[in-house]
């Protein structure tokens, strides 16, 4: 049962440190650029039908 | 025929129509449901029972009107990004028919009293292990897409679709857990306390993961789409991803608060009910600020118009939920019509109205028209659909409040002051509100309907081509 526990408080703590690492991950500097052309990426794709063209 | 270098659309019609059939079947037999609230004579013989028709009303909305909108978007949003066709189409085909089979089945067995008595897991077992399956073929074609993709970054939308499928199928395992006894009978293999704690993580994350993640990735996806600019902060989408991921699995034991529950696990639940907060106003404001700029096209674009009323409606109950979390406010909510009535601004509000408008965006491309139908009638739908919503929630809080207050009343001498009768004779006009109010909602959907139809008459199914280069390193 200790060893159990231990190994809750342990997956909690990890849990808490990766969502902090994962937050400064995402607004460091360096991963500005990739996150900005992330966010273009529905845009440089032309969904709209263009009326009778395709079939 | 099929040629390689086309999307696979047709999965992604056939899904879309059967949102907009399946809304209105669901939610008419929520509107009859009311409507046996208001005029009880209504409840006709045992398989016309508000008690048989109510799971069939929550199961027909949540995975037949929800089921189908999800798997239409995250079909049509995989593919697009990923700038590849789904990786199998009999796979596909497959998940179609399989989940109308169990909708079908489901619409069959609960009015015949085929229960498990689980709240949003009424289905018994061999309708289960049918789920089971078609989840897999569903976890097949989608992380398989992924896996062959052109793009290298997989889009956010696709994390939120991707956690949905992952949480449901987990959620759907362990709660579903039971003993058959015969063809269609089960019980269930956790008892007591922990059998109840298991049934609302299951109920909580259902709605976390169901019905929030997934109907985010619609937002993510949709949003910037109609709006045509990209997300506001996609830095700020990947926190918001993974808040979400970390703190709803905690939730649960707000449903069992002052139960046989440790009264410990009731504080946890209400605590990280109330963090959860945080993330999902950040995904709130993240998707209204993707508007900023563009708030003109409001005016014009019903279909916006949809998607930000989603948005504002998700703030609300998102807002509501936390609070109504706290152990001394729930003393009053609980059991009373107030849940009621933020339950319904989360699913009708949000995500309906967010499926509705993916729905409009989707059926002119997935037809080959520039538009739908007729822009007028979404437009009339919108005002229809939110005037309903607000007859709705409005009525449910005062009936909800009132009767929480009415149930508590003491006498100086410690006797109750109301019988429960009374407190039904104050919740009865405010029954009779809910009805109008869903009974607009529903005829909102019929003019869906009709606008959807014309739309499809009018064109012709066409699978859009893949774009020859991808679309960047």
């Amino acid at each position: 049962m200790d060893l159990q526990n231990e190994v809750r408080v342990i997956v909690t703590v990890m849990g808490f440190i990766l969502f902090v690492g994962i937050c400064f991950w995402a607004y460091s500097r360096g991963s500005k650029q990739h996150f900005d052309e992330a966010a273009q990426q529905p845009f440089l794709d032309d969904d709209l039908p263009s009326s009778g063209k395709q079939s | 025929m099929e040629n390689q270098a086309t999307y696979n659309y047709k999965v992604v019609r056939q899904f879309a129509i059967m949102t907009v059939v399946w809304g209105i079947v669901g939610m008419l037999v929520g509107v009859i449901c009311a409507a046996q609230m208001y005029w009880p004579e209504l409840n006709i013989g045992p398989y016309f029972h508000f008690g048989r028709l109510r799971p069939l009303h929550t199961n027909a909305v949540i995975f037949a009107f929800g089921g189908c909108a999800l798997f239409a978007t995250s079909y049509y949003v995989v593919q697009r990004t990923c700038n590849v066709r789904l990786l199998s189409d009999k796979l596909a085909g497959f998940t179609f028919w399989g989940w109308q089979l169990v909708i079908v089945l489901a619409a069959i067995t609960l009015p015949m009293g085929y229960t498990s008595g689980k709240e949003y897991a009424e289905l018994e077992w061999p309708i289960d292990i049918l789920i089971t399956v078609v989840w897999v073929a569903y976890a097949i074609v989608f992380f398989g897409t992924i896996a062959i993709r052109k793009v290298k970054h997989i889009y956010v939308a696709n994390w939120f679709y991707g956690a949905f499928i992952l949480a449901v199928a987990l959620l759907h395992l362990v709660n579903s857990a039971a003993m058959p006894v015969s063809g269609m009978k089960s019980y269930s293999a956790y008892s007591g306390a922990v059998d109840a704690m298991v049934q609302w993580w299951y109920g909580h994350n259902a709605v976390g993961f169901f019905l929030t993640a997934a109907f985010l990735g619609m937002m993510y996806y949709f949003i910037p789409k109609q709006a045509g600019r990209p997300v506001y902060s996609y830095r700020l989408s990947v926190v918001h991803f993974w808040a979400l991921i970390f703190t709803y699995m905690w939730a649960g034991p707000h449903h069992l608060h002052y139960t046989a529950l440790p009264d410990w696990t009731q504080s946890l639940g209400m605590v990280f009910s109330l963090i959860l907060l945080a993330p999902s106003w950040g995904g709130m404001i993240n998707g209204i600020m993707t508007l900023s700029g563009a708030w003109h096209k409001l005016r014009t674009d019903p279909i916006l118009k949809f998607m930000v009323t989603a948005l504002s409606f998700y703030g609300m109950s998102t807002f509501e939920g936390p609070m109504m979390a706290i152990k001394s406010v729930n003393a009053l909510s609980h059991y009373t019509d107030w849940t009621v009535g933020h339950v319904h601004s989360g699913a009708l509000g949000w995500v309906a109205m967010i499926s509705i408008g993916s729905i409009y965006y989707l059926i002119p491309r997935l037809f080959g028209r520039e538009q739908m139908w007729s822009v007028k009638l979404i437009e009339v739908h919108f005002w229809i659909a939110t005037l309903g919503v607000v007859l709705y929630i409005a009525s449910m809080w005062i009936s909800g409040v009132t009767q929480g207050l009415m149930w508590r009343a003491i006498n100086t001498d410690g006797t109750l002051t109301y019988a429960f009768i009374d407190a039904v004779k104050a919740s009865y006009p405010y029954y009779f509100i809910r009805f109008l109010g869903g009974l607009m909602y529903l005829s909102g959907m019929v003019l869906m309907l009709y606008n959807v139809l014309r739309t499809v008459f009018d064109g012709k199914a066409v699978d859009a081509k893949i774009p020859a280069v991808a679309a960047h390193a």
